[in-house]
Order: structure tokens, then C-alpha cells, then sequence
């Protein structure tokens, strides 16, 4: 049994004297009988940074993995409707900038750019379909500030080029163009094998699949 | 209400060439609205630094010191005079004429700004490694105007070239592109809320 300090580390709590116990591998939580039922916000795609809100009146809880991979999904999910329904709006908004492209062509890109962002694990991803014929993508992964657009231009091999500039400590510590999955290769040399960022700890069995596989809108 | 008279250009004015002096000081600029932060990460939202990012590459400031921060509520109006304020100030020329409240400005309290350290954007590089050899540097030009002599811009070089004065035909796209994401990324990642202190600059620095 690890000691709860681990897990502890990884939990942010408003409440004191919760009185915890972990329980690693298996990911086991339990609150104090006379104390809350933990609700879990899962901040991050891997980690399960947990906040435990609750209300006097409730009885004790335990917290399982199984209720961690739940709120994930869950999380995961709501994200998944939000990409689509900002997507949608946006491009409804932007379509005119995007003349000599259809709905579908710059989606599958969209999907493509967006999928590869998320397996890089950020604190959150942000995009706007923009008036320069182009979706510009925010992000945090690990203290990096990633800074990402998608332009897309008839002159251009496979019509779209992906320019990524990515910060940390206030330095541009990779500055890059090429086609989307070059690019991301090229951002995932720097945030794994170069080891910029702390690894952090995966979530068991975390919910890797490909989320827009079958996306429709 | 009178135009305040310490951002009008006069005669015995010269640009500020040389900002390395002024390396402690700061950029403002101004947005729509004060609703300009990204709650997510806490910083300048992206759509209150320029629409089109091809705007980006002569990004228009204010150089704090002289010019105070309530000057950025200074909004000129539609008026017939528009142009011509807006116009370039002609080295040792006085302004041929004054801005009139309500006809030629307004006071617009809605803006919102943001602050850029003028020691992290003078000559600030970004190197491309994708085999581009593009390469661009952040410069600041000072382009006071016959009614703010305190407007700078932001520009970004490219292989020596001023890329905003570069006629569409000679850009390069793949080129351009890298330098207007450079410079919208710089900006986010630069741009500061926190109202710096400050103070006027030395007149010896613009005379």
C-alpha cells in the first residue's frame, strides 16, 4: 500500500481534516464516515487531480477508479460536444473566409489537429476559425504555451500547413511549419524525448482512443 | 473638453530612434473592450489582438510615460479630419490643427488595454527549424501621428525586410505565415495587465 501522502499530492481540497485514505495501485479513496461525498473534477486528460466539494449533510463515500474513469469519460465527452458545437458556430461565422473549402474538408483537418493536440495531454485546448482562412489553436501542456494555426491555402501541399510556436518560461523554445502530423511529431520530440515536461502520472487504464474516429456533425 | 496637449507632436520634436534607453518602460494597447482576457489561461484573448491576423505586422501602440494611461480612452471620431490625424507626423512640422472634442474625439471608457515590455520586444527573434530560414525580428518604430506622438508600432523583419511594407505579390506565403503566427503568439504570450509603473520621458530623448 503506498502512503496517502502520494495521492494526497494530487488532491485539492477546500476541506480540512477530510481524513483520507489511498489506497495505489488500485486507486481507492475513502472519505471520514462523518464527513462528504466526494465529488470528483478531473482536471487535466491524464491526471486525476481530484477536488472533493461536498456538503455536510452526506454521509461518507468511497471513491473508486471506476468513478474516476466515469467522471473522465464524462469530462472527455462534454469536451468532445463542445468541439463540435464551437465548431460548427465558428464555421458558421467564418464560412465566407474559408471560400474555396467545404465544411467537411476543414473539419477533417480540424479533427486531425484536434486529436493530436488532446494526445499531448493539455491543461485545456482552445480554437477559433479565424478571418485569415485559418483555425488557430491554444493550449497548455506542462508549462509549455502552445500556439498553433492551421492554415489553409490552395498553394500549399495537401491545402493546409500547420505553424506551431511554443513558449515556455517566456522563450520561444520551438518555432516550426509543416504539414499537421510532421508537426505534431515534431511537438511531441520536444515535450517527450527532449523531456521538457515533468511525466506525469497516467490515469489506469485512461481512455486513449481516438475520440472524433467516427465524429459526425 | 480640451485634446491634452502632451500627446500633440511639435515642431521641435524628433523621433525616437534608439529605444534601448528605454527598456524599462512599456507599450499600452488598447482593445474594444475590457473584456480582454482569456479566462483559461490568463492571458490577452485572441480575438482583442487583431481580427486578421494579417494585421498583426504593423501592430499599432502607445508609448506609456508622457502618454498616460487615461489617454487610451482618446477615440477619434469619423470626422473630416480623420485622415489627417491619423496621418503620419512629418518630422519638425507642427500639427496644422487640434483635435475638437465631440467632433474629432470622444472619450470611449469601454476600451480595455494591455501592457508589452518594451525590453522584451525590442529586437525579439524567433527561429523557425523547419528548414524555412525564416527567421523574424520584433522591432519598434516609433510612428507618431499629426495628433499622437506617442504612437509606436510593432513590426516584425524578415531577412531585413519590414514585412508590412512589402507589397502582396513580393510575400512569400509560407514565409509570411510563420511571421504573422510569431507575431501573434509573441503578443499573447508578452502581453501584461498589471498597470507598470511609470514616469515621463525625457524630453533629451525626443528633442
Amino acid at each position: 500500500m503506498a502512503p496517502a501522502e502520494s495521492l494526497e499530492t494530487k488532491i485539492n481540497t477546500p476541506i480540512t481534516n477530510i481524513g483520507i485514505h489511498a489506497s495505489l495501485p488500485n486507486w481507492t479513496v475513502e472519505t471520514g464516515k462523518s464527513y462528504i461525498i466526494p465529488s470528483i473534477v478531473v482536471i487535466g486528460e491524464s491526471t486525476p487531480y481530484l477536488s472533493l466539494i461536498g456538503n455536510q449533510a452526506s454521509q461518507g463515500a468511497t471513491l473508486s477508479l471506476s468513478s474516476i474513469r466515469a467522471a473522465a469519460q464524462q469530462k472527455k465527452d462534454r469536451k468532445y460536444v463542445q468541439y463540435i458545437s464551437q465548431f460548427s458556430k465558428d464555421w458558421n461565422l467564418k464560412r465566407p473566409h474559408f471560400a474555396s473549402f467545404t465544411k467537411d474538408f476543414v473539419w477533417d483537418k480540424f479533427k486531425s489537429a484536434i486529436h493530436q493536440f488532446l494526445q499531448l495531454k493539455p491543461d485545456f485546448v482552445s480554437f477559433n476559425l479565424t478571418d485569415d482562412c485559418s483555425i488557430f489553436f491554444k493550449g497548455i501542456v506542462k508549462e509549455n504555451n502552445i500556439y498553433l494555426e492551421l492554415f489553409f491555402d490552395n498553394e500549399t501541399e495537401d491545402n493546409v500547413e500547420a505553424i506551431v510556436n511554443i513558449y515556455k518560461d517566456g522563450k520561444v523554445v520551438i518555432a516550426y511549419g509543416g504539414g499537421i502530423e510532421n508537426t505534431f511529431e515534431k511537438i511531441q520530440e520536444l515535450l517527450v524525448n527532449k523531456d521538457k515536461i515533468p511525466v506525469s502520472t497516467p490515469l489506469p487504464n485512461a481512455i486513449s482512443e481516438p475520440y472524433f474516429a467516427t465524429a459526425e456533425f | 473638453m480640451q485634446y491634452p496637449n502632451h500627446i500633440l507632436p511639435q515642431q521641435n520634436f524628433r523621433k525616437i530612434v534608439n529605444f534601448q534607453p528605454l527598456h524599462n518602460y512599456y507599450l499600452i494597447h488598447f482593445t474594444d473592450t475590457k473584456d480582454n482576457k482569456d479566462p483559461q489561461d490568463g492571458r490577452v484573448r485572441e480575438d482583442c489582438i487583431v481580427r486578421q491576423t494579417d494585421h498583426i505586422r504593423d501592430f499599432s501602440n502607445n508609448l506609456l510615460g508622457t502618454f498616460e494611461l487615461d489617454d487610451i480612452y482618446i477615440e477619434l471620431t469619423q470626422g473630416e479630419f480623420k485622415n489627417y490625424f491619423n496621418s503620419e507626423w512629418e518630422e519638425a512640422s507642427s500639427p496644422a490643427r487640434v483635435p475638437q472634442f465631440e467632433k474629432d474625439f470622444i472619450i470611449n471608457k469601454n476600451r480595455g488595454f494591455f501592457f508589452l515590455p518594451i525590453s522584451e520586444c525590442d529586437d525579439y527573434e524567433v527561429q523557425y527549424s523547419d528548414g524555412s530560414n525564416v527567421n523574424p525580428i520584433c522591432k519598434i518604430l516609433h510612428t507618431p501621428t499629426n495628433s499622437n506622438f506617442w504612437h509606436v508600432s510593432l513590426r516584425w523583419f524578415h531577412n531585413g525586410q519590414d514585412i508590412s511594407e512589402l507589397h502582396e505579390r513580393q510575400r512569400k506565403k509560407a514565409e509570411i505565415k510563420r511571421v504573422l503566427l510569431a507575431a501573434k503568439a509573441f503578443i499573447q504570450e508578452k502581453g501584461k495587465f498589471e498597470i507598470p509603473s511609470y514616469q515621463s520621458i525625457d524630453i533629451s530623448f525626443y528633442t
